[in-house]
């Protein structure tokens, strides 16, 4: 069943098209993954999802309500969104930060109870950042502001994941931590699944359920690694050369060789 | 330190007995040695006394219009360093002082305060509306935050030149002196009748900002993700934006600008309250307030021939204060 799901999206900005015809969906206890080359509409594709931009045309619906229609708070309990840049205005402590993801889930004049301490502190255990809960946010290393980000979204409980390039500024151990963690959120619970934009295409083959493509605004192609990710396809999306190896753990691995020459 | 940012509460008590008591020692401060139990004789029996008509009719309005402006500059201060999230904004940036200010001259220029003086204040009001409107209009939607804060500045600089206008043409030099005077701040001219007439806007503008907090904790992470959270921005920005309007504005009409509070306060307190915008909120509007009292304490320890204006002392000791400030978290980022 699809618990997140776009029909004909169209969204254009200052004249540039962004989305056409885009068709989407999210089913539950998936791990779907967003590629496609530098300006193929993934991270607009990503906010029209979360609800943060309205398309042109088109509808996004969550579960069996249209999102327009989902109120702001309700949209910020069930979608969680993990933005590119990891924005950070002030030095507030880690714990601190986490607790941001709560406010959904607080109203206006409500302070934290005890039992959203709790949640705000099985985020951080889930995501390793226990250790680092009194330190200014100021202070972190790349992986750990990271980890520390996602915690924020955990504690928001939400249903579905929505995460754009979570896996950019972060060191290949990292990466993996992170995906695992992706994939652990949408298999411990039913109903759960997660969109991630992913510009390392190794990665969204070996975690993603699914691989949707875009090029130019459009979904191109979707399905298994192995049915997306095709040298032909990558020659005429990513204008590259590339060899596709199997490996016997990761499985369908991209090696790019060189530019293609037109 | 890391106590107190962890428990904001302790802070709160803090900053508010210190403001209370300071609030007692400026009414018993002035020119004469001043004997409080026999005011304070005087106001609680039938008769009153000389120094009980100075407390009352003189001192209290002053010492409660320090008090509301002082927390009005440091709150709308705090809230818009939260929601532009930069240190360097300043109370009047989104247009309510220079409107106020240009307003109360254009006022001043004609003589009708001299008429009726309640219109000082109300025209006041009126301007730092309009102004904050005006940058509403142009910035105030779906912008960015450089262009709320480049509307501002061009709205500021349109209400100075309006001022300048004003001071150029003015038919006196009695009123060019007026002017300029109102223009540097002033409490020692505050009555009740103008203390009730600010209060309610401060108080107005105070309650919109009260719910504030969540939005601007929210927006330290970035406007994107705050929206993700289910946060309103174009209602949050309309609530500062009326807010500061409503207390900035009634402020400057009543006492003329008083700059640095609103800048410095948030600034100092924001370490003590782990950074958190929603903590400093309440945090600043008692510092402000304690600012405030103290400058305006210092005007009247301060002996000089004509007596010193408010705003001119929280600008000499802000301003360099502000410079340290500067210099020593520049130092410690090295």
């Amino acid at each position: 069943m699809s618990i997140l799901q776009a029909k004909q999206l169209y969204l254009s900005r200052g004249g540039n098209r962004c989305l056409r015809r885009v068709d989407f969906q999210l089913r539950s206890g998936e791990l779907v993954g967003l590629i496609g080359p530098n300006g193929a509409g993934k991270s607009s594709l990503l906010s029209c999802l979360a609800g943060l931009g309205q398309a042109d045309q088109g509808e996004v619906w969550l579960q069996q309500q249209r999102l327009a229609q989902v109120s702001a708070a309700e949209r910020g309990r069930r979608l969680g969104y993990l933005a590119q840049q990891g924005e950070v205005h002030w030095p507030i402590t880690v714990e601190r930060l986490v607790m941001l993801g709560r406010t959904p889930h607080l109203g206006s004049w409500q302070q934290p109870a005890e039992a959203d301490l709790k949640i705000v502190e099985r985020a951080m255990r889930q995501t390793d950042v226990l250790h680092l809960r009194q330190r200014p946010a100021s202070e972190l290393s790349g992986g750990e502001k990271a980890r520390v980000l996602l915690a924020r979204l955990l504690a928001g409980e939400p249903q579905i994941l929505l995460a754009d390039e979570p896996t950019a500024a972060l060191d290949m151990a990292h990466q993996l931590s992170l995906m695992q963690m992706l994939q652990a959120f949408v298999r411990n619970k039913e109903g759960r699944g997660a969109v991630v934009v992913l510009h390392d295409l190794n990665l969204a083959s070996r975690y993603c359920d699914r691989i949707v493509m875009l090029d130019q605004g459009e979904v191109v192609a979707q399905g298994t690694a192995s049915e997306v990710l095709t040298e032909q396809r990558l020659a005429q999306v990513y204008g590259i050369e590339a060899a596709l190896l199997q490996h016997p753990r990761a499985g369908l691995s991209i090696l790019p060789l060189a530019l293609r020459r037109d | 330190m890391n106590l107190i940012s962890r428990k904001p509460a302790l802070l709160y008590a803090g900053l508010a007995l210190l403001t209370l008591l300071l609030a007692l020692a400026s009414l018993s401060l002035g020119s004469t040695r001043f004997p409080l139990a026999r005011a304070l004789a005087g106001v609680f029996s039938a008769e009153a006394n000389l120094y009980s008509l100075i407390l009352l009719e003189l001192r209290l309005p002053r010492t409660l219009t320090a008090l509301v402006v002082g927390a009005s500059l440091g709150l709308c201060g705090a809230a818009l360093q939260g929601l532009l999230r930069n240190p360097l904004a300043s109370p009047g940036l989104l247009g309510s002082s220079s409107g106020a200010a240009l307003c109360a001259v254009i006022v001043l220029y004609f003589g009708l305060h001299a008429e009726a003086a309640w219109l000082l204040p109300l025209a006041g009001i009126a301007g730092a509306l309009l102004a904050t409107l005006l940058v509403w209009l142009i910035a105030g939607q779906n912008s960015s935050i450089t262009t709320v804060i480049l509307a501002g500045v061009a709205i500021n600089a349109a209400c100075a030149a309006g001022i300048s206008l004003a001071i150029n043409l003015a038919p006196s030099p009695w009123a060019v002196s007026e002017i300029a005077l109102w223009l540097l701040g002033d409490l020692s001219k505050t009555s009740f009748d103008g203390f009730w007439l600010m209060l309610p806007f401060s108080l107005l503008g105070w309650l919109l900002l009260a719910g504030c907090g969540r939005g601007l904790n929210a927006l330290s992470l970035g406007e994107q993700t705050a929206v993700s959270m289910g946060i309103s921005l174009s209602r949050l920005r309309i609530q500062l934006f009326a807010a500061t309007a409503l207390s900035v504005g009634a402020a400057v009409a009543t006492v003329g600008s008083i700059g640095f509070v609103g800048l410095v306060v948030p600034h100092l307190l924001r370490p003590l309250v782990g950074y958190e915008p929603a903590r400093l909120l309440p945090a600043s509007a008692c510092g402000g307030a304690l600012m405030l009292l103290l400058a305006d304490m210092g005007v009247r320890l301060i002996a000089t021939q004509t007596p010193l204006q408010v705003g001119v002392l929280t600008a000499l000791v802000g301003a360099p204060f502000f410079l340290f400030l500067i210099l020593k978290s520049r130092r410690e980022m090295l």
